[in-house]
């Protein structure tokens, strides 16, 4: 191994907290922006198989008439569409002791269009067994087996189905029925006359046109029904259907939430890979200068703490693939509150997954790159000198000698550190903003699905971004108070030289971290309602009023609370600091 | 009775690799207003011996009596104490606060103790006093050394360890650091005590304590010390 090799292997172990904390924040990162994002793809590319494997029809025709569709009408459905795409049925509503029954009759063992999941038991073996539509919130079932009175006609149930169209479990299954519906039952043989054709269901012959509401298919529809409608037949199309549009439009709610919050959670993610790096090349001024004084190039200094950051995108990356995988599934599942959902796509889509990590890749890369190549442009006798506060900048706060005078020193230097370094101050700043504004929206959304009264897909959506949200508010604070403590080594082993106790030390290093952290806790609720504000009106849900009280004083709360704790695990790391080799020398 | 008194005092390392006796059947005592010089080369024990006498660390074996009372098996909390109120330190790299003004440092170690001088008047006895509003980076080597040693005077310690305080400093900026520290102990009766590896301050020392392989090697006392401003190195 060469020497050089060794230098980076030792900057991996002196900076592992560092390290450790970058994976988690990337692995935190990727998880969410993976599992959020691939939720859409995975609702809408099971939504359009499902569309084809159970053949759902594309139309529902209705008549007005008493006497139903004629066999003329019915024949010019079929030239146009193809006779294996009508299918005509017979329904009506009917009231069997106090219980309302929604008939369905046509051929239900044979019939090629919206084809019947069976959930339990078989399809009618002889005429006079029937299947009933499973059990959902309202809608009642029987057993396979019990016996069923219709029309003064006396059936067996053979089977339980699930009707494709009828996959949302809250709402009503037809919205031509003013009572709500108790029973729905498929009769193949019914023996009662009139029968006339009420429905006809219509399925496209091109079944990869529907691609989960694609635009192409938005518009073939819109010209259909335009030809289809008349006086006496309304037509309803997919878009009117409540289990399957409105499934497409929670996919698509959570994928634009999801696509909001990615860029966030990246915008956050880079910004404190941006911070940490910067403070890692400050705090290795030192031997940065002796490396070039030795004739290292740039680069190759600058190569070992690429190496550093790229490690942890990757290891990071990594990590997240099996929890995204995991977040999808779980969200995915979530949506059984609201709906029966269709069998889910197996297999896992790499594609948004390799993109994600490429782009954090190339990112962490130049933001190292950039920072590591303003620190090394430096001459070495530059980098010899440790960073001071620029010469003569006063606070603000100095310039008024009542409140100055006033303070003790331990004010007057944290005051100094959070103002004089200002680009220190407003990274730190910012990114404890932003995850309090993650934080902040998780909960804001929560409120408003709770207010909407919204089932599964909004409520989940936001604890896991109030999770994910947490986790990274944490790592960030936790990240970024490490950061301040080890670039503060020196300064803690003098105090503790002159006498200063262990908690007045800590105390001295931690007040400006909860000056920044109280300042950011404060800013990022007006930051977050605007951010709420702006989500709300792209996804068209929720309103800023909606947003509980207790959300405005929690989210600073959580904020105020990551500082907490991670000050209290990072206590150990100012109290054992080493006094005689902090003060060694000037590293 | 002496102000500062050794006996047998001895410091071991333990490590992974086995014990280190960096410091064995350390013997002497000191007095007030005295100007000492520990003396030693590289790797002799004046960092554990300084470390040992500033409460940063506490001895294996032996007792270190100061001002009455031994702090070789102080705990951590006393240490502190003791640290906080019975000495004064000056570094080799000043160690001041860098977001601090040279007044703020001094206040920094005098805000802590009791009976502690003005830290604006020592600052100005030690010709400072128009660099009070100055942060470290805009002083001088020299300069930043001397508000080292402001701190420790203001803390009003019996007692001030220096460790190599002319180390990083030139020749004459050295010189006159010495000199001050050598009158501290004079015009105001305290032990200053330099560690160096630097031959040439024995001859200005009231006494040298030469260290060699973590025992002492001899303690010479000097009846007629030289004058700082004649020494040459």
């Amino acid at each position: 191994m060469k020497k050089y090799d060794k230098t980076t292997l030792r900057l991996f172990k002196s900076q592992i907290i560092r390290f450790l904390t970058l994976v988690l924040m990337l692995f935190i990162s990727v998880s969410f922006m993976t599992g959020i994002g691939e939720s859409q793809s995975k609702i809408q590319s099971s939504l359009t198989q499902y569309y084809q494997t159970q053949n759902i029809p594309d139309f529902i025709l209705k008549s007005h008439s008493q006497t139903g569709f004629s066999q003329e009408q019915i024949q010019l459905l079929q030239n146009s569409y193809g006779e294996d795409n009508v299918m005509p049925i017979f329904s009506f509503d009917t009231k069997v002791n106090d219980d309302m029954y929604r008939v369905y009759k046509y051929d239900i063992e044979n019939s090629k269009i919206n084809i019947l999941e069976v959930v339990e038991g078989e399809y009618p073996k002889t005429s006079n067994e029937i299947m009933v539509e499973r059990h959902k919130d309202k809608l009642k079932s029987f057993k396979v087996g019990d016996q069923v009175t219709i029309m003064g006609q006396t059936f067996t149930v053979s089977g339980i189905v699930q009707n494709p169209l009828l996959i949302n479990k809250y709402a009503e299954p037809s919205n031509f029925v003013d009572e709500s519906l108790d029973y729905v039952v498929y009769i193949s043989n019914l023996t009662m006359l009139p029968m006339p054709n009420t429905d006809v269901y219509i399925s496209l012959e091109d079944r990869t046109l529907f691609n989960h509401f694609s635009s192409d298919y938005k518009s073939n529809i819109d010209n259909q029904i335009q030809v289809l409608q008349s006086d006496d037949v309304t037509v309803l199309s997919l878009y009117q259907n409540y289990g399957l549009y409105a499934l497409n439009e929670y996919a698509i709610k959570v994928g634009n939430i999801g696509a909001i919050f990615s860029v966030f959670f990246m915008l956050v993610t880079i910004l404190v890979v941006f911070s940490t790096m910067t403070r890692l090349f400050d705090e290795e001024r030192g031997q940065i200068a002796c490396l070039k004084t030795l004739g290292y190039s740039s680069f190759r200094i600058i190569s070992k703490y690429i190496l550093f950051v790229v490690l942890a995108t990757i290891l990071g990356g990594l990590g997240a693939f099996g929890v995204g995988t995991w977040l999808t599934n779980v969200l995915y599942s979530t949506f059984n509150i609201q709906f029966v959902m269709p069998q889910s796509i197996q297999g896992v889509t790499f594609i948004r997954y390799v993109i994600i990590i490429s782009v954090y890749i190339v990112t962490t890369f130049l933001v190292t790159l950039f920072t590591g190549l303003n620190v090394t442009k430096n001459r070495p006798a530059t980098l010899l000198l440790p960073k001071s506060p620029p010469i003569g900048r006063r606070t603000l706060l100095e310039k008024i000698p009542f409140i100055w005078n006033r303070l003790s020193f331990k004010y007057k230097s944290s005051f100094r550190n959070v103002f004089l370094f200002r680009s220190r101050f407003f990274m730190t700043l910012i990114s404890i903003i932003g995850a309090t504004i993650l934080v902040f929206s998780g909960l804001g959304l929560l409120d408003c699905a709770v207010a909407l009264g919204e089932v599964s897909s909004i409520i989940y959506i936001s604890i896991f971004l109030i999770v994910f949200a947490a986790l990274l508010s944490a790592l960030v604070i936790y990240n970024l108070s490490n950061i301040n403590i080890s670039e503060r080594k020196r300064e803690i082993a003098t105090l503790m030289v002159l006498g200063y106790t262990n908690s007045e030390v800590t105390g001295y290093i931690y007040r400006e971290i909860y000056i920044i952290s109280i300042i950011a806790a404060i800013l990022g609720v007006p930051c977050g309602v605007g951010f709420l504000y702006f989500l709300f009106n792209y996804i068209s849900f929720g309103a800023v009023s909606s947003i509980n009280w207790w959300s405005y004083i929690l989210a600073p709360l959580a904020t105020i609370f990551f500082t907490f704790i991670s000050t209290l695990l990072l206590r150990h790391k100012i109290v054992k600091t080493d006094m005689n080799a902090s003060l060694k020398s000037v590293e | 009775m002496s102000y500062l008194k050794l006996q047998h005092v001895k410091k071991v390392y333990t490590s992974l690799a086995g014990n280190y006796c960096a410091l064995d059947d350390i013997n002497f005592e000191l007095d007030k207003g005295k100007f000492v010089v520990i003396l030693g080369p590289s790797g002799a024990g004046k960092t554990t011996l300084l470390n040992l006498l500033g409460g940063m660390d506490s001895a294996t074996e032996g007792e270190i009596i100061v001002g009455g009372k031994d702090i070789a098996h102080y705990d951590k909390k006393q240490l502190t104490l003791y640290r906080r109120q019975d000495v004064g330190f000056v570094f080799q790299f000043y160690n001041l606060m860098p977001n601090l003004t040279a007044l703020e440092n001094v206040e920094l170690a005098t805000e802590i103790c009791k009976d502690a001088h003005d830290p604006k008047t020592i600052l100005e006895n030690i010709g400072l006093g128009d660099r009070l509003k100055y942060f470290p980076a805009q002083l001088s080597g020299g300069e930043q050394q001397r508000v080292s040693i402001a701190r420790a005077i203001a803390k009003n310690a019996s007692m001030l360890l220096c460790d190599e305080p002319t180390g990083a400093l030139d020749y004459n900026t050295g010189k006159n650091v010495l000199k001050i520290l050598y009158d501290v102990s004079k015009s105001q009766d305290k032990l200053v005590i330099v560690v160096t590896h630097n031959q040439a301050l024995k001859d200005m020392a009231d006494e040298v304590i030469n260290i060699k392989n973590g025992k002492i090697d001899s303690i010479i006392c000097n009846e007629n010390p030289k004058p700082i401003m004649e020494i040459e190195w």
